[in-house]
């Protein structure tokens, strides 16, 4: 039996750009406020390098490792992943850069610790794989047009990285079987572990884990440490999953997993957290948003009036996504309709629009004229389509995009 | 089982746990579109992000050493995703403290963790776990000297953190910490005057 893959369907350029500005932005909230600053008090005798950053001549730690040389560390990168998030020219260098210095700044922090850990590594992984992808196609300052590009290259970038995050749960989880099961799930493990984490010192000084430390919580926990695990293995399933309750239960699962472990043992993954976030359609409520109403509606105009063939004219032209339909007034299209003036009816609605409410409603279906709609339709006085989906179920469930129509069915005489 | 001990069994586990990876791999390649899909990405980025993945994959595979310190070898910027996979005796029974005596005469706590908080709580973690393990080998040994001569680094770095505290930081002391929550026994294993740390 062949499985089809079914994470991400319908997925457009803005849903990888607002991924990237996601990873980026994420980045730029960590080391804005990540404390490097501290590491100045430390003598750089405790310094030690990893991997390929033996390769870098302790001189330039010696010089990095400084008030100046951190602050200076800090603008830079913050600068580069900016310059990236933005998407002014040459992004995709910059994000290049960016990941480079991200990586040196970890080296940086790491360095005085006991070993790398996987922390912000998936992270990293996700922001280094940008530059792979067309991942500035939207919402990017550069002014470029948007290169042809492959059939579902969107789609396919936005599985790359949710790969990499399936892969790090699943990575844990099987490791976790394989080397330590069945014992480690046995015998109040994960109340040891909870209660020598909060005899350890921390930085976050949670205590919640102590309220679990009776006799009678050592089994929940460990069956509660196995059904963590079994989660972490069970990520791949995020591949064959579309948007829908299931879905959402699953990723509110991981988040909770991530979140018990960090207020019960003081232990902080919350970029994982963050990164659950690329399971969605991140763009689809902004769609949603500046769309307004969904679906398509046909337009009637006179052809004798140049008021409204330039109208018209305009709608043709910011008509991007090619939902509108056109029909003169008069012609079998029109369905009897005489009037001079403007009229709009919605796609599946015997309902019909005229004049400034027409207007109001074929702007609500032009993409970046929401606003400017909303403010017609509250002039006009009448009532609107409701969309069939709000913002808020986009997000969840996922857009419910009318596709583009061919240009025989939008010109209909 | 003693994580840390190469032994039959665990070479055993370890050689199941890369067959589990590589039937993960042969499915989704073999019994799914994923490759498919990601043709779309074109013949150069698929590519590397194919490599990317198997080195990743070769490092999870491979890579048992990542907590290991001080580290001799490491894949870095690639390394293995794994935690929590077998209970250390060491990683539970006991831990430290870092304690400071004041000029008022009072012994509070000194967060080590907090005070490097950019360093990360497991790396240091680990950096902590083995210097503890190291400073109770006996007075003379190898280990105990270089665990003495980190520990004063840090506490070090401590003093310098608390140069400006009020009132005036005088001692620094380093606990080893067992017993049960939360009323833990402490044992004082290493201490210093801070006139003499290099605090500058």
């Amino acid at each position: 039996m062949f499985t089809r893959i079914t994470l991400h369907e319908g997925v457009t350029r803005q849903s990888l750009a607002a991924a990237r500005i996601l990873l980026l932005g994420t980045w730029i909230v960590f080391v804005f406020f990540d404390p490097i600053q501290s590491l100045t008090n430390l003598p750089i005798e405790l310094f030690r390098t990893y991997g390929i950053f033996h390769l870098v001549p302790d001189t330039v730690w010696g010089a990095v490792v400084t008030p100046t040389g951190l602050l200076m560390l800090k603008i830079v990168v913050i600068g580069f992943l900016a310059w990236a998030m933005i998407g002014w020219r040459h992004a995709r260098v910059a994000a290049c850069f960016a990941a480079a210095l991200i990586l040196f700044y970890l080296q940086v922090k790491k360095g005085f610790g006991g070993h790398w850990d996987h922390r912000e590594m998936t992270l990293v992984y996700t922001t280094a794989l940008l530059p792979l992808l067309p991942a500035w196609d939207a919402f990017a300052a550069h002014r470029r047009p948007v290169p042809a590009r492959r059939e579902g290259v969107y789609r396919a970038s936005l599985l790359v990285l949710c790969f990499v995050v399936i892969l790090q749960y699943v990575f844990v989880g099987i490791a976790r079987f394989f080397i330590g099961a069945p014992g480690v799930f046995m015998h109040g493990t994960l109340q040891n572990w909870v209660e020598n984490r909060n005899l350890r010192p921390n930085p976050f000084g949670f205590d919640i884990g102590t309220w679990f430390l009776g006799d009678f919580w050592a089994v929940p926990l460990d069956l509660l440490f196995l059904g963590g695990t079994i989660l972490e293995v069970a990520a791949l399933l995020l591949l064959f999953m579309r948007p829908g309750w299931i879905k959402i239960t699953f990723i509110i699962a991981f988040a909770l997993f991530h979140i018990s472990i960090f207020l019960m043992m003081n232990v902080s993954f919350m970029e994982d957290v963050v990164l659950l976030v690329l399971f969605f359609d991140i763009a689809a409520p902004w769609r949603r948003i500046r769309k307004g109403h969904e679906g398509s509606g046909l337009v009637v105009y006179d052809p004798a009036s140049p008021e409204a063939v330039e109208r018209v004219g305009r709608y043709v032209e910011r008509d991007k996504d090619k939902v509108l339909q056109f029909a003169t007034v008069g012609s079998s299209a029109a369905a009897g309709a005489t009037t001079s003036d403007l009229l709009f009816r919605p796609e599946n609605s015997e309902k019909v629009y005229t004049g400034e409410a027409a207007h109001a409603e074929i702007l609500y279906r032009l993409s970046g004229y929401a606003v400017r709609a909303w403010w017609l339709q509250r002039g006009s006085g009448a009532g609107s389509t409701l969309p069939r989906r709000g913002a808020f179920g986009t997000w969840w469930l996922g857009p419910r995009e009318s596709a583009p129509l061919p240009s025989d069915q939008r010109f209909l005489g | 089982m003693n994580g840390t001990e190469v032994s039959a069994g665990l070479i055993l586990r370890a050689g199941l746990e890369c067959l589990a990876l590589l039937a993960i791999v042969a499915y989704l390649l073999f019994r799914t579109d994923l490759r498919q899909k990601f043709y779309s990405l074109g013949t150069r980025a698929l590519a590397t992000v194919l490599i990317f993945l198997g080195a990743w994959g070769a490092v999870q595979m491979v890579d048992r050493w990542q907590y290991d310190y001080p580290n001799q070898w490491s894949p870095i910027p690639l390394t293995r995703f794994a935690m929590y996979q077998v209970q250390l005796k060491e990683s539970v029974e006991e831990t430290y403290s870092w304690q400071g005596v004041y000029t008022d005469g009072e012994q509070r706590e000194l967060n080590l963790t907090a005070e490097f908080s950019t360093i990360g709580l497991p790396a240091m973690s680990t950096r902590m776990r083995v210097l503890l393990n190291w400073a109770q080998e006996p007075e003379g040994s190898a280990d105990h000297q270089k665990a003495a001569d980190e520990l004063k680094l840090w506490a070090t770095g401590l003093a310098k953190a608390a140069k400006d505290s009020e009132p005036q930081l005088k001692e620094i002391r380093f606990y080893e910490v067992t017993g049960h929550y939360p009323n833990p026994d402490e044992s004082l294993l290493m201490s210093w005057s801070v006139d003499e740390l290099a605090v500058g």
